[in-house]
């Protein structure tokens, strides 16, 4: 099964919601509800039936050139995550937007859709593609009815960061470009063992960097507590549970596949400091909910 | 002439994390974020120069194409860090409704 199935599905109901808004209004709800099963479903078969490896081109282009898409079993044990907790979160949200909020949706599977793609990415400028429509679909989804001002300013912090480590890893994927003409993560792989250790250095630190500002880790987590506390319940779900992983997905990736035998210590300990329950920013907030916020792990609705 | 291209592209870079940490205008932050994908994006574009390179088209004019490849990441990236510009900016606008400053000193949610 080509693993582009778990990006389409969710990206067609994401563009098939307005239409249905405009043009069969009352079956709204079982648009969106067959859409998010049937993404979960398509992502659920791409994640079981690629454990063993499944990689593709797209377009027939050589490996080099093309889109590479690649499932292995790293990304196919995020897949069942986010065959899980985007279902979820859609029975949330249905619940506390209701079936006939379109908007949200689009975003939504906007979301869905993008965190699948950065899961099943092959080269890392299609990972920096899908990061940037996960992003921005997360500053929505944390502001989303732009009625709450704290909501605004909490998703304009996490646009400022977001963007300041996106153009990071930009930095990072254009300096793996200048060192070695590839992209492929694949090809990538037989080319890093060459390069000297300060260009090794420069490319992780850029790309650490970016990714730790993304995930929320530890010295880097300025925008998490407030995007968690003001988001509502059904997204702050969303975000601590599945959209927080997939920056630490790439981390794990980029960490395992390139970097792991020179910087192993650095990587594990920002990893883990991203999953472990209490983040240090408990140690200078004092409000409660925040603190609260600080739990990067599924919380029950409130 | 490629060294100077690289250096520009890191000067601008840097110019816009300077502003971006010491400046307290929002709209200040959002032009400093502009300046810093501008830098990146320069940085990508020179990679693919080659000496005496034509433009990547068909019919070649010359010996040599340069590598057409950064120019599309490129484009790529400039849609991108445009609608990441434009989200920024109508949550400025929608925070001047609110505050009737542009200041973060002065914005409470973005003090800390």
């Amino acid at each position: 099964m080509n693993p582009v199935f778990a990006v389409l599905l969710p990206l067609c109901t994401a563009f098939l919601i307005p239409l249905g808004f405009i043009f069969f209004r009352r079956a709204l709800p079982l648009l969106v509800f067959s859409g998010g099963f049937f993404s979960a479903l398509g992502a659920g078969a791409v994640a079981f039936l690629g454990w063993g490896g499944i990689s593709t081109v797209m377009g027939g282009w050589a490996p080099e050139l093309g889109i590479a898409l690649k499932v292995d079993s790293l990304s196919a044990c995020f897949l069942l995550l986010t065959s899980l907790g985007f279902p979820l979160a859609l029975l949330s949200s249905a619940e506390e937007f209701g079936w006939h909020s379109w908007r949200f949706y689009v975003i939504f599977f906007l979301s869905w859709a993008s965190t699948n793609g950065i899961l099943v990415a092959g080269d890392i400028f299609n990972l920096f593609v899908f990061f940037e429509i996960f992003s921005v679909a997360a500053y929505l989804l944390v502001s989303f009815p732009a009625s709450s001002w704290q909501a605004v300013e909490a998703s304009f912090k996490y646009l400022i960061f977001g963007t300041l480590g996106a153009l990071f890893i930009l930095l990072g994927i254009s300096y793996i470009f200048m060192a070695t003409g590839q992209l492929n993560m694949a090809l990538l792989q037989d080319f890093f063992p060459a390069l000297p250790g300060p260009t090794l250095g420069v490319i992780a630190g850029c790309l650490l960097g970016g990714l730790l500002v993304k995930c929320g880790s530890a010295p880097a987590h300025f925008w998490l507590p407030d995007a968690h506390s003001s988001a509502r319940a059904p997204v702050s779900a969303l975000l601590s549970g599945v959209l927080v992983k997939a920056p630490l997905y790439a981390l794990l990736r980029l960490g395992t596949l390139f970097f792991l035998s020179p910087f192993p210590a650095f990587f594990r300990f920002f990893s883990f400091s991203a999953l472990s329950p209490w983040g240090w920013g408990i140690l200078w907030r004092c409000s409660r909910k925040r603190s609260n916020a600080c739990w990067p792990i599924p919380r029950w609705p409130r | 002439m490629i060294l100077l291209s690289y250096g520009t592209a890191i000067v601008l870079f840097v110019i816009g994390l300077c502003t971006l940490l010491f400046r307290r205008n929002l709209f200040k932050i959002v032009i400093a974020l502009s300046l810093m994908e501008g830098g990146v994006l320069l940085l990508i574009t020179s990679m693919g120069y080659i000496p005496g390179g034509v433009p990547p088209l068909l019919p070649l004019l010359g010996e040599q194409a340069v590598n057409p490849l950064p120019q599309s990441f490129t484009l790529t990236a400039i849609v991108i860090g445009a609608s990441d510009i434009a989200l920024a900016l109508a949550y400025i606008i929608k925070i001047y409704h609110h505050y009737g400053t542009v200041d973060v000193d002065k914005i409470r949610g973005l003090r800390g």
